[in-house]
């Protein structure tokens, strides 16, 4: 899943990206953090209200993500568990961290104003 | 994973996806061969002979032998009887003619003795007894032979009447021997015409039949086969290595973790695997949309969704 653009993460643009709803979640639980796909999955699907997710809703939305320069991955090592194939290590970029807080704030935001007078 | 591993695994889902197209393609020809059978079969056993054919295959010879018997053999007889008849008129004719010749030497013999002696003069006597005992008789023969002459001049008449009728019947028969060989040709063409029936609609199908089954069984017996090593090759690699031939390697790596928890989940094995099917199923669409997602990509373009 080598991407065709592949491009260096926007560290220091001032303006976040728009983020569709499994994007916001997967950045969510990347936060802080190193995942594999199926890790992400099951975190995902912990106590989520509205059915499970499944890889073929999660594999676009990551590719999407990096595209875009919100998360970044590596390679693991080879483990026999994975019978010699290595993993793809997630884990969300600054201007990935810069978006989803720029989100978070205007929901806070949102909350306040949203609050009766 | 090294690249030997990989190109060893993709030449095996290589052979795996011919073996199973040849499966497939076989087992489609097999059915069609066996539906073709079925046909086939059906049509030989539901083969019968109209009544016609059947009157005509049981009579033929017959047929053949009435029309040419019957006609020359009644008039021969007939011939033959007053051919007898005749000549025991002609018997009759000639005894008549020696008797006659006979009275004629006693009259001569009786003169002689007149004039001769007394001795002679009984002599005489007995002569003209047998004499006039010979003439009643010679009366008697020429009635018969006047019946005669009428029965021979009747017969004759029979004779001129019936080889009449032989040349008459005998011509008859000729034209019905030309009306029996028309029948024998129209016989023949019936019969030409009901063989062709029989080869179209028996022999031919018979033969269908036969192609259709051999190569139905050819067909089962190369699908055993094929499945037979499809079987042989399973097995052969673990699972999630097979799966890497055909999906990224991260992908790879996510099932076998996946299968590493059914494992230990400890599933029914269709279960197990169903789960596997579709979660590689779930993967490979995901990788279709990525590549496709991919494809319209613009070069220097770092901004896709927005």
């Amino acid at each position: 899943m080598s991407p065709r653009l592949k491009q260096e993460p926007h560290e220091a643009s001032p303006k976040p990206v728009k983020l569709s709803a499994i994007d916001e979640d997967v950045l969510t639980v990347l936060m802080g953090r190193e995942l594999y796909g199926l890790e992400i999955l099951d975190q995902l699907n912990l106590d989520r209200p509205t059915g499970k997710l499944l890889f073929s809703s999660l594999y676009p939305a990551l590719n999407r993500l990096e595209k875009r320069g919100l998360v970044k991955w590596r390679w693991g090592d080879e483990v026999e568990k994975s019978g010699g194939a290595r993993r793809k290590y997630f884990k969300v970029s600054g201007q990935g961290a810069k978006s989803l807080q720029a989100v978070q704030q205007y929901r806070a935001r949102l909350q306040t104003n949203a609050q009766p007078i | 994973m090294d690249k030997t591993t990989k190109r060893k695994i993709r030449k095996l889902w290589g052979f795996r996806l011919t073996i199973s197209l040849g499966l497939i393609l076989i087992g489609k020809f097999a059915f069609y061969q066996q539906q073709k059978a079925a046909i086939w079969h059906r049509e030989i056993s539901s083969f019968s002979l109209e009544e016609k054919h059947i009157q005509l295959v049981e009579d033929f010879p017959q047929i053949l032998e009435i029309n040419t018997k019957q006609i020359y053999l009644e008039p021969i007889k007939q011939t033959r009887l007053i051919a007898r008849k005749i000549t025991y008129i002609e018997d009759l004719s000639w005894s008549m003619d020696k008797i006659s010749d006979r009275i004629s030497i006693l009259g001569d013999r009786i003169q002689e003795l007149g004039s001769s002696s007394l001795s002679g003069q009984r002599e005489i006597g007995d002569l003209q007894e047998k004499r006039s005992k010979a003439l009643i008789r010679l009366n008697e023969l020429r009635d018969h032979k006047r019946t005669a002459n009428e029965i021979a001049r009747h017969l004759t008449q029979t004779l001129i009447q019936e080889s009449t009728m032989l040349k008459l019947q005998v011509s008859l028969g000729s034209l019905s021997n030309s009306q029996t060989q028309d029948y024998a040709v129209f016989l023949a063409r019936e019969m030409e015409l009901l063989l062709d029936h029989i080869e179209v609609n028996l022999f031919q199908n018979l033969h269908k039949l036969h192609k259709a089954r051999i190569l139905l069984w050819s067909s089962v017996i190369s699908s055993l086969a094929l499945l037979i090593s499809l079987i042989q090759l399973r097995g052969s690699w673990s699972l999630v290595l097979q799966f890497s031939a055909i999906l990224p390697e991260d992908a790879a790596a996510e099932l076998a973790i996946l299968h590493e928890r059914f494992k230990k989940a400890e599933l029914p094995l269709w279960k197990h695997r169903l789960c596997l099917s579709t979660e590689a199923s779930m993967l490979l669409i995901a990788l279709i949309q990525i590549h496709f997602e991919n494809t319209f990509l613009l070069p220097n373009n770092s901004r896709i969704d927005d």
